[in-house]
This record gives structure tokens, C-alpha cells and sequence, in this order.
């Protein structure tokens, strides 16, 4: 796979390249089938021996069992007397509601509730203690408020943009995130990458063993 | 009371109010493009009729809110230029992304399966995806012999003489986290040079300005705002604007905890130096 990066017109590394890449998308795709299996005999494991909490574990096997019959298999739907065989992720099926109507608000509704941490956590950490701290306080208020229109309206009717010739609080913000923060965060992925690359010639060359248990 | 020990619940029921308020009582916004999304626009809107994109919905119901809007206004763009559209996705979830995508632009619009979209389905990838993404790099069929419909590669009119990138104009990712946009630079844009457009949450904006600034994107919707633009630019206002109020009003209600977290601190270390 490496050798085909650096000599990608060689047919026979190319051939060989697409071998192993068939052999990895069959080895995931068996990993995906192999985690099932596990989750569904380490829940019912639990729910057979009532172990605590292992309502939960059978609301998920019924929860399971339910979407997979009406996603998996190939739906027939007659409307209007013409027939349709539908795939259980398709709009129309009882699998695509099921995702829409139970799946969708509740996932939305867990990731929503960040919000409600990020407000609290705002008003109990977030502290002018130094200079740092306050730079960093002013360039999160300039981003937050500069990445919605209501900043925008607020920065004109202050008249501050003419502190900042004829740019508006949205192309601060823009500013912050494209030049400083870029900068910071290419420093960051340059260091990544650089310490990748040292492990990786570090484990290829049996230098670090730590993943086979040793030290 | 000691201030600085707030009960949060008070915190949570002001935020509660102030957005399920603003939900309740729209106001209209000025919205103004950032540059991320207007290179976004151009890119695409100099492609021309009968030309392809790939087009990967990598993000689930959690970030729907987020994502959704940008991708129903670019392919909305995408179908107005005549522009045919391939879909995948490295994420299960995505399946019904696309299949909402497709019921509320594709199907009003009267365009046709498999002749001006076809829809490839889902492929694990690992967890980053590069398998499938290298493989739709070579060769596509292989990676997709068949599509979600289960018509055989070869007999889809749209992907008769595609082999692999070099045959699109463009990717465009809307992505959530890994697999996701960071990889189809890494492997697709590195390698393949194919232009990516991209639609990210707010909160992993930050991580892809580098990309931008590089030219190994071409251009970027962040979040609720980036898809309101995108509305804004193509003239069909949708989710992402009716949204931008509330979400105004949820990032003021933040930084008026900040700042009053900060008075009720600045004041309470006064009166201990005292």
C-alpha cells in the first residue's frame, strides 16, 4: 500500500494494492458482523441471568429485532395498485420512519444537550483570571458572536465598524479562524503527522514493541 | 446566595426559554457570505450541465440539524445546473440522510434515478474509510458493483463510462467527524486531486481552515450559518434560515454567561481582597 504511493504508474504494485484493498473492505465488513453477534450475545447473556439493569439490555434486543425486520429485508408496498419493492432504508418504508420519527429526535436530543453543558460550564470555568485567559475569553466572544447575523446587526448599530474600516464583526471572526487559529492548528497537524511518522518507523523497525505486550 | 455556585438548572431554563422563544418569535436576519462558502458556490456553479459529482452524506441524525441545510441547498445547486450527482456514504446513518435529501429536492424536482442521480449506498471503509475511498480512487465498481436499488453497476446509464475519480468534477462531503471530510483530503485530494467541497459542523470548522487556506478544499459551509448562506446564494430559503435566529439567540445566551460568570467574579474577588 505504501509502495504503491510512491511508484502509482507500476501495474503490478497497482494490482496488488487493489488485492489488499478488496481484503481489508471484506475484513471490515466481517468485523461489522462479528460485533453484532457480540453485542446481541453479551445483551442476552445479561438479560438471562438478570443481571442489574438488564431491562435495558432487552429493551435493546427488542429494539433491535424490530428495526431489523422492518429495515433489512425488501419491502412490497402497494399504492394505488402498483407495486413497489423498497429497500428498508428508502423513504416511504416503516424502517426510514422508524429511523425519522424515533431514531432522529433522540440522537438530535442527546447531541442538543451539549448546548445545555456548554451554557453552564460557560458560566462556571469560563474566567478572566489572567491575560491569557482573557485574550482567549475575547477571541471566543468575537468568534461566537461574529458567526451569526444578530453580531452582525449589533457591531452596525454600535457603529464599531468603522473601527474596523468598512468590515463587519463576521469578517473578524473570519479573520480569527483563517489566519491566527489556522496557524495554530496547522503547527498542531504538522506535529501529528511528524510524531506518526516516528512511531510508524518506530514499530516497523521492532524498536517499539509495546503493542505486542512488551515494553 | 453565592452567585458563583449558581444552580445550573436556572442556566438550562434560560437557554430553554430564550431558544424555544426565538423558535416561537422569528425575526428575520441580514445574512452576510463568508468567503468559505462563497468559494464553496463558485466552485460549483462553473460546472456545467451533464457534468458529475460525487456527493458523500457522512454524518447521521445527531448533527442532521447542523448538515442538513447545506446539503439540501448544494444539491439543490447541484440539480438546477443539470449537474448529475452520485451518492455514497462511509456511515450507516447516512443511508437516511440521503434518502431525506432525496425526497425533498430530487423528487420535487422530477429528476431521474439512475440517469441524473443514483444512489450507491453505504461501504465500511474502517475507520477512516480509506479502503472504500482508495477504491473509488481506482476503481469504482468494485467498490460498488451494485447500487442501493440493487441494479447492477454497468446498467446505471450515469456511471457507464465512470471509472473512478478522475471521472467527477468534484467531491463534495458532508461530514460530522471520521470518516469524513479530513480523509477525502487526505486520500482523495492528495492523490486524486479531486476538488472537494465540503460541509462541516461548527465545531469542527476550526480543524479544516488549514485545508482552506492550502487550496486542498475548495470551499466550506460551517454548520447551521454556512447552510443559511448557502440558501441565501441560491435563492431558496430553507431550514438553515428559519433556524439562524434561535441559533443567534443560543450564542448570546452563552456569552451572557461568560460575561456575567466574569462581573459576578470580578466583584466577589474585590470584596475577598477587602
Amino acid at each position: 500500500m505504501l509502495v504503491d504511493y510512491f511508484f502509482p504508474r507500476t501495474p503490478v504494485i497497482h494490482g496488488t494494492r487493489e488485492i489488499f484493498l478488496n481484503w481489508g473492505r471484506i475484513a471490515v465488513t466481517f468485523a461489522m458482523i462479528l460485533g453484532l453477534i457480540n453485542l446481541l450475545f453479551s445483551n442476552f447473556k445479561k438479560v438471562m441471568l438478570q443481571s442489574r439493569g438488564w431491562i435495558y439490555n432487552l429493551i435493546l434486543l427488542v429494539s433491535f429485532a424490530v428495526t431489523f425486520y422492518f429495515s433489512v429485508p425488501y419491502h412490497t408496498i402497494v399504492k394505488d395498485g402498483a407495486v413497489t419493492t423498497l429497500k428498508g432504508t428508502d423513504a416511504g418504508t416503516v424502517g426510514f420512519q422508524i429511523f425519522m420519527n424515533v431514531y432522529t429526535p433522540l440522537s438530535a436530543t442527546m447531541f442538543a444537550l451539549v448546548a445545555f453543558f456548554i451554557a453552564s460550564v460557560a458560566f462556571r470555568a469560563f474566567r478572566a483570571k489572567n491575560i491569557e485567559a482573557l485574550l482567549l475569553l475575547l477571541s471566543a466572544a468575537v468568534v461566537m458572536l461574529g458567526s451569526v447575523p444578530l453580531g452582525d446587526a449589533w457591531f452596525a448599530a454600535l457603529h464599531l465598524d468603522s473601527v474596523f474600516g468598512t468590515h463587519n464583526l463576521s469578517w473578524l471572526s473570519n479573520f480569527v479562524q483563517s489566519v491566527p487559529m489556522s496557524a495554530a492548528q496547522r503547527a498542531i497537524n504538522l506535529g501529528v503527522a511528524i510524531g506518526m511518522v516516528s512511531m510508524s518507523i518506530k514499530i516497523l523497525g521492532g524498536i517499539d514493541r509495546s503493542y505486542f505486550g512488551g515494553e | 446566595m453565592n452567585l458563583q455556585n449558581l444552580d445550573r438548572r436556572i442556566i438550562f431554563a434560560v437557554l430553554l426559554i430564550a431558544v424555544a422563544s426565538a423558535f416561537l418569535f422569528p425575526r428575520p436576519l441580514h445574512i452576510a457570505v463568508e468567503p468559505p462558502v462563497q468559494m464553496a458556490y463558485d466552485t460549483l456553479n462553473k460546472l456545467q450541465p451533464g457534468d458529475r459529482v460525487l456527493m458523500a452524506f457522512d454524518y447521521g441524525p445527531s448533527t442532521m440539524p447542523e448538515l442538513q441545510p447545506a446539503a439540501l441547498a448544494i444539491l439543490r445547486h447541484c440539480f438546477q445546473r443539470k449537474v448529475k450527482v452520485v451518492f455514497f456514504t462511509l456511515t450507516n446513518e447516512g443511508l437516511p440522510m440521503i434518502a431525506d435529501a432525496l425526497s425533498q429536492v430530487a423528487v420535487p424536482l422530477d429528476e431521474k434515478e439512475n440517469v441524473d442521480y443514483v444512489n450507491l449506498g453505504f461501504k465500511w471503509g474502517g475507520l477512516t474509510g480509506s479502503s472504500v475511498i482508495e477504491g473509488l480512487g481506482s476503481n469504482m465498481q468494485a467498490v460498488f458493483p451494485v447500487t442501493i436499488k440493487g441494479t447492477a453497476y454497468h446498467d446505471v446509464p450515469l456511471l457507464h463510462d465512470v471509472k473512478n475519480f478522475s471521472d467527477f468534477k468534484a467531491l463534495i462531503s458532508f461530514s460530522a467527524g471520521t470518516p469524513g471530510i479530513n480523509e477525502y483530503i487526505q486520500y482523495a485530494n492528495a492523490r486524486y486531486h479531486i476538488p472537494i467541497v465540503g460541509a462541516v459542523t461548527k465545531v469542527t470548522a476550526p480543524r479544516e481552515f488549514p485545508f482552506l487556506n492550502s487550496g486542498q478544499l475548495a470551499g466550506m459551509c460551517a454548520g447551521l450559518v454556512g447552510g443559511a448562506e448557502y440558501e441565501e446564494l441560491i435563492d431558496h430559503p430553507g431550514f438553515g434560515m428559519s433556524g439562524l435566529f434561535a441559533l443567534s439567540i443560543a450564542h448570546l445566551v452563552v456569552l451572557g454567561c461568560i460575561v456575567a460568570a466574569n462581573i459576578i467574579y470580578f466583584f466577589g474577588r474585590r470584596q475577598s481582597s477587602r
